[in-house]
C-alpha cells in the first residue's frame, strides 16, 4: 500500500499548569505569532492548532495577527482542531459541559473563519470517557486524535488509526499518536519518524508525526521544518500536512482497521482525587449553572424577564476554560488556582443572581393571597409575614425534571407546615446553624413537579404554641435509625455502618462494617500517581472519637460520628429522611497530613460482585480489580441482585476491589509533583484544610439499571431551592410543572434559548439506564410537545420554533449550515 | 426468550361517503366549537392547539378533535401508551385534513371535512384477524399465478380499480417472504389443530402455491442453468420500462426493447430456453390458458432474490415439505441448480450476455474492485456462505458445498469479512460527506436477515458461529430502530442472548393498518414528531411512529423518512408479508402468546 507519513507542525500549549494564566495566555500570543511568522517564510508549510479559547486571546489582543491568521485558515494552512473550548479533561466534566465546550467553541470558529473543526484533538488528556464519541459527533466532528494511555499504560487500544464507538452508536476515527505530540529538534524527530514508520507498515496505513516545540508552547522551529524539507524531498511520502488532510486520505482508501468501544484509561489515576476543591467547584458550578438556566428561560418563556444567553456563555466559558485536563485534574502549580477557583465561583455567582433572579419573578406571579391578611397592623406581621393568624407562603421549586419528594429547610421554626391544598405536611423543626435566636429552622417534606413548584404554607411558632407532631416513619432505637425503605445501624467500636438492611427484600447490604475513614499512604506517588494505578497502602483505619443520635424527629434521624488521625479529624452527621431510599451524610473533613489519601470503604453481600460508574452522559462497569477509576455523581457494587450506591456532590475518584467499594475523599499531594526529589521544602499540600461535602449510600435490590440511582444522585446535586414570598394574587397557581417527560430514564440536560439570538429554545435530553426508549416531551410554556426515541445513553438536542415545532439538531444547535 | 401476548384490539379503518344529508348523523352538520382547555395537556398533539376547532366526546370518555390539520382521538384511560393519542389525517384516513365537525360514534366517529364525509370505525380484531384480513385482500386482489408483490391501481385510494395485469419487476422475493409466511401459518395451525384441519389444509394450499410460484422463477426462462428470473409476464401485458425482458419463442428467448434495453443496447438480444418447465409448475401458466410462447419474463436478477428464495427453499423444506416428498425433492433439485450456477460461473449469477448480472456478485474481484464491491463485501459474503450452508441443510449433501463453504472461509477470508459491514459502509458516508442514515440501502435489511439468521442456525462451529453473530449485530444499528418484529424475531432466534423491544412490538402489531392500499399520511407538518435535516435534504423524524400513522411500502424503506407517501407512489396495493412474515412466524417460534 501506497502509505504517507503526514507532519503535523503543532504547538501543544497548556494554558495553566506549572504556571498561571497569564503566563499561558503570553505563550499563546508568542507562539501564535511565531507560528505565522513559520507560514510566511515556508511554504507548504501548515500549522495546527486546538482550542477556541487561544483564538479568542489573540482575537482580542492583537487583532492585527488574528486578521493574518484568518487568512492562512482560509487557505488551508493554518488549521485549526478540537472544536472544544481547551483541551478539557475527558473524564470529570458533564455531559452538559462538553456539549458547551462544543457550542462556544464551533460557533466561535464559524463566525471568525466561516468553519467549523471536523477533528476532535485532546493529545494531552489524561483519559478518555466512553461517551467521547457521541460528544466529538454531536460537536460536529467525525474523528479524533489522543495519546494517552500510552501503550504501557493499557496494549489493549490499538495504536494509529482505528474506529471508536460510543454505548449510543456514535462513531468516530481516531488516532492514537503512539509516542509523541511534540517532536522536535533532528534526533527526536528521526526517533519519532522511526516509530511511525514502524506503525505505518505494522497497520498497512498512512500515519501522522506531531512535531513542534509544545506544553510551553513554542511550535515547529526553523530548524524542525528545514530539517523536515530536507527529507521531504527525498521521500515523497512524507509531506506537511494537518490531521483532517491525514483523515481525508485515509478515508479515501479502503481501511481495514481493529474498532475499539471501551473507555480509554489509565494514564494519571490520581488526578481524579488531587486538589478536592477546584472539582467541588466543577461540580457546583455545572449544575448551578444549568439550573439558573432552566429558570432563566423558564421566566423568558413566561413573558417575565428575556433569556441571558450572553451572561450564561460567559460564564459558562469560566467554566469550560478550568475544565483544562491540567487544571481540573488538579495538577497545577497552586498559584494557579488562585485563578481557577476565583473564575469557577464567578461562574457560579452569576448563575446563583440568575436563578434568583428568575425564581423571585415567578414566585410573585404565584396567587399567594389570603383573604384579610392585609388587616395586619403591625410592621413586624406585614413586613415579615408573621401574623401567626396566616401561615407564611413558601415556593420550593424543583430543578429536575422528574417528580421530586424530599425534605427541604426554611430558616425559621413552625408550628404547622401545609402543602398547597391545605393538607398537613410532615415538618420538623431542627437545630439551626446559627446561634441566634430560636436556633430552630424547619425541616418539612416537599412532594415537586417535575421542572416546577409548589407552595407550602408555613405557621409560624410562638412562644405558646403546641408544635403538631404529625407521625411518620422514622424511628430510633440505640445506634439503629429506620424509616420504611431503610434500617440502618452504626458500630459503637469503630463508628461505621454496621448494617443496612433493605426492606424492599429484607435482607442485609452490607458485608462488613464500612465507612470507617481509611488512611492510605501515598508518599511514593507524585500527583499524577504516574504509573500507580491503585492505592492500596493502608496505614490504619480513623479513630472513633464518638458516635451518638444527635436528632430525632418525624422527618428525619442523625447519627453524627467523630473520627480522628493523628492532627486531623473527620466529622459525619449520617440523616434518615422520612421515606427516603438513601442515608445521606454530611461530611466535614480537616485534613493536615501530608502524601495521604482518606477513603471510605463499603462491602457489599454476595457473590460474583460488579462496579458500575457514573461517567459523563451514562455509566460503565469496570473490573472489580482495585484500580483506581474516575466516576462522576456516583459509584456502586452490585454482587449478586444487592448493591450499594455511593454518591457525592463533590467526589470524582473511587475504587473496587472484590465487593468492597472506596470513595476518595481526601489526596493530599503535593501541587504539581513530579516525581520530584522533593527538596527539604515546606511544600503545600492540594488537599490540605478544612473541606465540606456531602455524600450518600443508596442499598438497591437487583440491578443497578433498574435501580434508581441516577434519581438520587441528580437529587443530591440539584437539591430544591425555597423561596419566601409575600402575599399577592397573582396569574399562576400554587403547582406548576413547566415540563412533562413521560419516562424516568430520559433526563432534562439543558433548557435554554438558542444561542443565535432566535427566537427559538433549546430542549436537550439525555438517557440514563442504558436502554432504548420512546419518550413523550410537553413543554407547554413553549408550545412544544414532541416524540422521540433515544438509543442507550443517546443525547438529543431539540430546537424549538416560535410555533412549537421541534427540530432535532445536535451541540451546535442548527446554526452551522 | 421474551413473549408477549397480543388480545383483541381496535383498528382503524375509514369509510369516505360524499357529503349529502342522510349519510351521517344530523348533529355532525350542527356542530358547535367546545373544544377542551389544551393549555396543560400533558402530552403531545399532532396538531397546534390553536388549530383545533371541534371536539366531541364519546361515552367511554374518548375525546375526538378536529382541526384543519386533521382528527386526534385522545383515550385518556387507554390501556397502552400509543393509544393515549392517536392522529388521523388525509389521504389515508380522511379525504382532506380541513375538519368542519365531528361526532363521536361508539368506537368511532363520524367527521365532516372540506371535500367529505368520514367514518372512522374503530374495529375490535385479534392480531390473527387482522393477519386474515390482509391475507384475504391479497389473494383478491394483489396475486398473480402464485406471485405476489403488488398490484397497481388505476386511481389512487381505490381496491376496486386494480388493473388486470400487476407490472411489478420484483416478484420473486418479495412472493418469497410471503411464501414463507404462509408456510409458517400452516407451520402453526398444523402444530395447534393438526394435518387434518380445514385451516391447515387451506394454509397448506396456499404456501404450496406460493412456494411453487417462487420455483417456477427458476425455471421459466428456459436456461436450464440454474439462473433465476425476476419475475414474468403474459404476452400481451405492458413490459416494464426498466430491466431487460426476453419473450420466449420456441428455444428462443429475444430481449424486447424498453427504455433500458435501448439504452444498453441488447435489444434482440438472444437466449437459449430449450429447457423444460417442471411438470408440476406449468399449471400456473397453463390454468391461465397460457404456453411458453407466451411468456416473457424479466433477467438481470440481484442477489436479493437469490438470498430470499433460498431461505423459502430453507423454510419449505423444515416445515411445509415433511409429506411432500415430490415437491422437497424439487426444492432440492433447485437449490443445487442455482448454488452450482454460482460456483459454476466464478461466484456470479450469469446472464444473457456471459457476464455477471448487475447486482449478482459474490466473487472476489467485485469485493475488491469498486467501492460499491467493497462496500457490499460484507453483506455477499454472508450472502454466499448462507447459500452453501442452505444447500447442505436442505440435500444433506456435502462434498463440493462443504469443499466451496471451507475454501471461501479459510482461503479467501469469507467469514471475517461478514463482520465488516458497519465499518465500511460508515467509512464510504465519511469519505463521501454524507450521512450514514440517509446512505442505508433498507432493502438490504432482509437481506442480511436471511443471510445471519440462516448462518447463525445452520453454524455448529463455535468460532465461525461468533463471527456470525457479530455480522449480525453490525447491522443492528440500522435494523434496529425500525423495531420491526419479522426482522427481530430472527434475530432474537439467532442471538438469543441479545434483547429486542417487545412493547415496540406490541405497538407495531396492535397498530398496523388493515389494508395495504398504498395512501399516504399527513406527516409533514405534524407538530409532535421533531424533524432532523440530514444533508441533501435528506429528513427524517426523531420518532418511529406506528404503522397506522406512516406510509404504506415493504420492507425496503426507512420508516423515519418524512415523507407522507411512499417513493413508490399511492397508486398501488401493497402484498400482506409484511404483517404475515413477522406474525405467523413470531407466533410459530413462541413470541407471541
Amino acid at each position: 500500500m501506497d502509505n504517507k507519513i503526514h507532519l503535523i507542525g503543532n504547538a501543544h500549549l497548556d494554558p495553566t499548569w506549572l504556571w498561571k494564566k497569564q503566563e499561558g495566555c503570553a505563550e499563546v500570543l508568542q507562539t501564535f505569532q511565531s507560528a505565522a511568522d513559520r507560514l510566511k517564510e515556508y511554504d507548504g508549510f501548515v500549522f495546527t492548532c486546538s482550542s477556541a479559547c487561544y483564538y479568542m486571546w489573540v482575537e482580542e489582543l492583537k487583532p492585527e495577527l488574528f486578521e493574518e491568521i484568518k487568512k492562512y485558515v482560509a487557505e488551508g494552512r493554518w488549521v485549526p482542531v478540537n472544536g472544544w473550548w481547551v483541551q478539557p479533561d475527558c473524564n470529570m466534566p458533564s455531559a452538559e459541559s462538553f456539549a458547551r465546550q462544543a457550542l462556544y467553541s464551533q460557533l466561535y470558529y464559524y463566525e471568525k473563519f466561516g468553519i467549523i473543526c471536523k477533528t476532535g484533538y485532546n493529545v494531552d488528556s489524561f483519559g478518555h470517557c466512553a461517551m467521547i464519541p457521541q460528544f466529538v459527533k454531536k460537536s460536529g466532528m467525525d474523528c479524533y486524535v489522543m495519546m494517552r494511555p500510552n501503550k504501557n499504560e493499557n496494549g489493549d487500544i490499538p495504536q494509529g488509526l482505528f474506529w471508536w464507538d460510543s454505548p449510543d452508536g456514535s462513531r468516530v476515527l481516531v488516532f492514537h499518536i503512539p509516542d509523541t505530540y511534540a517532536a522536535n529538534g533532528i534526533d527526536d524527530i528521526n526517533r519519532s519518524l522511526n516509530t511511525i514508520r514502524e506503525l505505518s507498515e505494522k497497520n498497512d496505513c498512512s500515519s501522522m508525526l506531531f512535531y513542534g516545540v509544545g506544553n510551553h508552547g513554542g511550535g515547529p522551529t526553523k530548524g524542525d521544518i528545514e530539517y523536515l524539507k530536507s527529507i521531504i524531498s527525498k521521500d515523497d511520502s512524507i509531506r506537511f500536512s494537518s490531521p483532517d488532510e491525514y483523515f481525508r486520505e485515509v478515508l479515501n482508501r479502503p481501511l481495514d482497521i481493529p474498532a475499539w468501544s471501551e473507555e480509554m484509561q489509565h494514564h494519571a489515576s490520581g488526578c481524579y482525587s488531587a486538589t478536592s476543591r477546584i472539582k467541588q467547584l466543577n461540580r457546583k458550578a455545572e449544575n448551578a449553572l444549568t439550573n439558573a438556566e432552566k429558570w432563566n428561560t423558564v421566566s423568558d418563556a413566561l413573558g417575565l424577564s428575556a433569556g441571558n444567553t450572553a451572561g450564561f456563555k460567559n460564564a459558562w466559558l469560566n467554566v469550560c476554560y478550568n475544565q483544562f485536563h491540567d487544571i481540573l485534574c488538579g495538577c497545577s502549580i497552586r498559584e494557579a488556582y488562585d485563578d481557577a477557583f476565583a473564575e469557577m465561583s464567578s461562574a457560579t455567582a452569576f448563575a446563583g443572581k440568575a436563578r434568583t433572579d428568575a425564581l423571585l419573578r415567578i414566585t410573585d406571579k404565584i396567587d399567594t393571597w389570603i383573604d384579610g391578611v392585609s388587616d395586619s397592623v403591625s410592621f413586624n406581621e406585614r413586613h415579615y409575614c408573621n401574623n401567626p393568624e396566616f401561615p407564611k407562603p413558601v415556593a420550593v421549586f424543583n430543578p429536575l425534571s422528574y417528580p421530586v419528594r424530599t425534605a427541604v429547610r426554611v430558616y425559621h421554626p413552625s408550628r404547622r407546615v401545609t402543602d398547597c391544598d391545605g393538607n398537613d405536611t410532615v415538618f420538623s423543626n431542627v437545630r439551626s446553624s446559627r446561634s441566634n435566636d430560636s436556633h430552630l429552622d424547619t425541616v418539612f417534606y416537599a412532594d415537586l413537579p417535575p421542572l416546577g413548584y409548589s407552595v407550602y404554607w408555613l405557621w409560624n411558632l410562638t412562644d405558646s404554641d403546641e408544635v403538631t407532631v404529625n407521625s411518620s416513619d422514622i424511628s430510633v432505637n440505640g445506634l439503629t435509625i429506620e424509616n420504611r425503605y431503610l434500617k440502618v445501624t452504626f458500630d459503637e467500636k469503630t463508628g461505621g455502618i454496621a448494617s443496612i438492611i433493605n426492606k424492599a427484600d429484607n435482607r442485609e447490604h452490607l458485608s462488613r462494617v464500612s465507612f470507617v475513614p481509611q488512611i492510605i499512604d501515598d508518599s511514593a506517588t507524585d500527583t499524577w500517581a504516574h504509573n500507580v494505578f491503585k492505592f492500596d497502602k493502608v496505614i490504619s483505619d480513623a479513630d472513633l472519637d464518638s458516635v451518638k443520635v444527635v436528632e430525632r424527629s418525624g422527618v428525619r434521624a442523625v447519627v453524627r460520628v467523630k473520627h480522628r488521625y493523628k492532627n486531623s479529624y473527620i466529622s459525619q452527621d449520617y440523616i434518615l429522611e422520612s421515606e427516603s431510599e438513601v442515608i445521606r451524610s454530611k461530611v466535614r473533613i480537616l485534613w493536615q497530613e501530608p502524601l495521604t489519601i482518606v477513603k471510605l470503604p463499603v462491602s457489599v453481600q454476595g457473590d460474583n460482585p460488579q462496579a458500575a460508574y457514573e461517567i459523563p452522559g451514562g455509566f460503565i462497569y469496570r473490573k472489580c480489580n482495585g484500580y483506581e477509576e474516575p466516576a462522576l455523581t456516583w459509584a456502586d457494587v452490585t454482587a449478586g441482585d444487592c448493591g450499594v450506591s455511593v454518591i457525592s456532590d463533590a467526589k470524582y475518584s473511587y475504587d473496587c476491589k472484590g465487593n468492597t467499594l472506596r470513595m476518595t475523599a481526601v489526596r493530599n499531594s503535593i501541587f504539581a509533583d513530579h516525581y520530584s526529589d522533593r527538596p527539604d521544602a515546606d511544600f503545600e499540600y492540594c488537599d490540605e484544610g478544612l473541606q465540606r461535602f456531602e455524600y450518600a449510600v443508596y442499598p438497591h435490590a437487583g440491578n443497578i439499571e433498574n435501580s434508581r440511582v441516577q434519581y438520587y444522585a441528580d437529587l443530591l446535586n440539584n437539591k430544591p431551592v425555597t423561596v419566601p414570598a409575600g402575599y399577592h394574587k397573582g396569574e399562576f397557581s400554587r403547582r406548576t410543572s413547566f415540563i412533562h417527560i413521560d419516562k424516568d430514564n430520559i433526563r432534562l440536560m439543558a433548557f435554554k434559548k438558542c444561542e443565535d439570538g432566535g427566537a427559538g429554545y433549546i430542549i436537550r435530553l439525555a438517557e440514563t439506564a442504558g436502554k432504548s426508549v420512546k419518550v413523550s416531551v410537553v413543554c407547554n410554556i413553549i408550545n412544544a410537545g414532541f416524540y422521540a426515541d433515544f438509543r442507550p445513553f443517546e443525547i438529543k438536542t431539540f430546537r424549538i420554533d416560535e410555533n412549537g415545532y421541534a427540530l432535532e439538531t445536535d451541540f451546535l444547535e442548527g446554526t452551522v449550515k | 426468550m421474551k413473549k408477549i401476548t397480543l388480545n383483541k384490539h381496535l383498528y382503524r379503518q375509514s369509510i369516505f361517503y360524499s357529503i349529502e344529508k342522510g349519510v351521517a348523523p344530523e348533529k355532525i352538520f350542527n356542530t358547535v366549537n367546545n373544544v377542551p382547555d389544551l393549555s396543560d395537556f400533558p402530552f403531545p398533539l399532532p396538531c397546534e392547539k390553536s388549530r383545533y376547532c371541534c371536539c366531541d366526546k364519546s361515552d367511554n370518555g374518548v375525546l375526538w378533535l378536529g382541526s384543519d390539520c386533521g382528527v386526534t382521538r385522545i383515550d385518556p384511560d387507554a390501556e397502552f401508551d400509543f393509544d393515549r393519542v392517536m392522529y388521523f389525517s388525509a389521504d389515508r384516513d380522511l379525504p382532506d385534513n380541513n375538519v368542519k365537525a365531528v361526532a363521536a360514534d361508539g368506537e368511532g366517529a363520524w367527521v365532516l371535512t372540506e371535500t367529505g364525509i368520514t367514518h372512522i370505525e374503530m374495529v375490535m380484531l385479534s392480531p390473527e384477524d387482522v393477519a386474515a384480513k390482509l391475507l384475504d385482500e391479497t389473494l383478491s386482489i394483489v396475486e398473480r399465478q402464485g406471485m405476489v408483490s403488488q398490484r397497481y391501481l388505476a386511481k389512487a385510494g381505490e381496491l376496486d380499480t386494480a388493473l388486470p395485469h400487476a407490472n411489478s419487476d420484483n416478484d420473486g422475493g418479495f412472493t418469497a417472504l410471503f411464501s414463507i409466511a404462509e408456510i409458517m401459518r400452516y407451520a402453526c395451525y398444523k402444530k395447534e389443530f393438526g394435518t387434518e384441519s380445514e385451516k391447515t389444509r387451506e394454509a397448506k394450499a396456499v404456501a404450496v402455491k406460493a412456494l411453487e410460484a417462487c420455483l417456477l422463477l427458476m425455471y421459466i426462462h428456459g436456461r436450464g442453468d440454474g439462473f433465476i428470473a425476476r419475475t414474468y409476464l403474459f404476452d400481451g401485458e405492458p413490459v416494464p420500462d426498466d430491466g431487460f425482458f426476453f419473450k420466449r419463442q420456441g428455444n428462443k428467448a429475444v430481449c424486447v426493447a424498453n427504455s433500458e434495453s435501448v439504452e444498453k443496447g441488447v435489444v434482440g438480444a438472444v437466449s437459449d430456453c430449450s429447457a423444460e418447465v417442471p411438470e408440476r409448475l406449468r399449471y400456473l401458466y397453463e390454468d391461465k390458458g397460457k404456453t411458453l410462447d407466451d411468456i416473457i419474463y424479466k433477467a438481470d436478477t440481484s442477489s436479493d432474490e437469490v438470498t430470499i428464495q433460498l431461505l423459502n427453499c430453507l423454510f419449505a423444506h423444515k416445515y411445509l415439505t415433511e409429506d411432500e416428498p415430490e415437491l422437497d425433492n424439487l426444492i432440492k433439485e433447485s437449490v443445487k441448480g442455482i448454488v452450482n450456477h454460482i460456483i459454476d460461473n466464478g461466484f456470479v449469477l450469469k446472464d444473457f450476455h456471459g457476464g455477471p448480472t448487475t447486482w449478482a456478485r459474490w466473487d472476489n474481484d467485485y469485493f475488491n474492485g469498486q467501492v460499491e464491491g467493497w462496500a457490499d463485501a460484507p453483506l455477499n459474503a454472508a450472502e454466499i456462505l448462507f447459500y452453501l450452508k442452505t444447500v447442505m441443510e436442505i440435500t444433506g449433501e456435502k462434498g463440493k458445498w462443504l469443499q466451496t463453504y471451507e475454501s471461501l472461509i479459510n482461503e479467501h477470508g469469507y467469514a471475517d469479512l461478514t463482520e465488516k459491514h458497519f465499518d465500511r459502509l460508515y467509512q464510504m458516508c465519511l469519505a463521501l460527506g454524507v450521512d450514514y442514515q440517509s446512505e442505508i440501502m433498507y432493502g438490504d435489511h432482509m437481506l442480511a436477515t436471511c443471510s445471519f439468521f440462516g448462518l447463525c442456525t445452520m453454524e455448529k462451529d463455535e468460532k465461525l458461529l461468533r463471527k456470525y453473530r457479530k455480522g449480525y449485530e453490525a447491522w443492528r444499528s440500522s435494523i434496529g430502530p425500525e423495531h420491526n418484529p419479522g426482522y427481530d424475531f430472527l434475530y432474537a432466534l439467532a442471538n438469543p442472548d441479545d434483547d429486542i423491544d417487545m412493547e415496540r412490538i406490541r405497538e407495531w402489531f396492535l397498530r398496523f393498518n388493515l389494508s395495504r392500499l398504498a395512501s399516504g399520511v399527513s406527516l409533514i407538518g405534524r407538530h409532535d414528531v421533531a424533524v432532523k435535516e440530514l444533508r441533501d435534504n435528506y429528513n427524517q423524524i426523531s420518532v418511529l411512529l406506528p404503522p397506522d400513522e406512516r406510509f404504506i411500502s415493504k420492507y425496503d424503506r426507512d420508516p423515519l423518512r418524512y415523507t407522507n407517501v411512499d417513493s413508490g407512489g399511492n397508486m398501488c396495493v401493497e402484498s400482506c408479508f409484511v404483517y404475515t412474515f413477522a406474525y405467523w412466524i413470531g407466533r410459530y417460534f413462541g413470541f407471541i402468546e
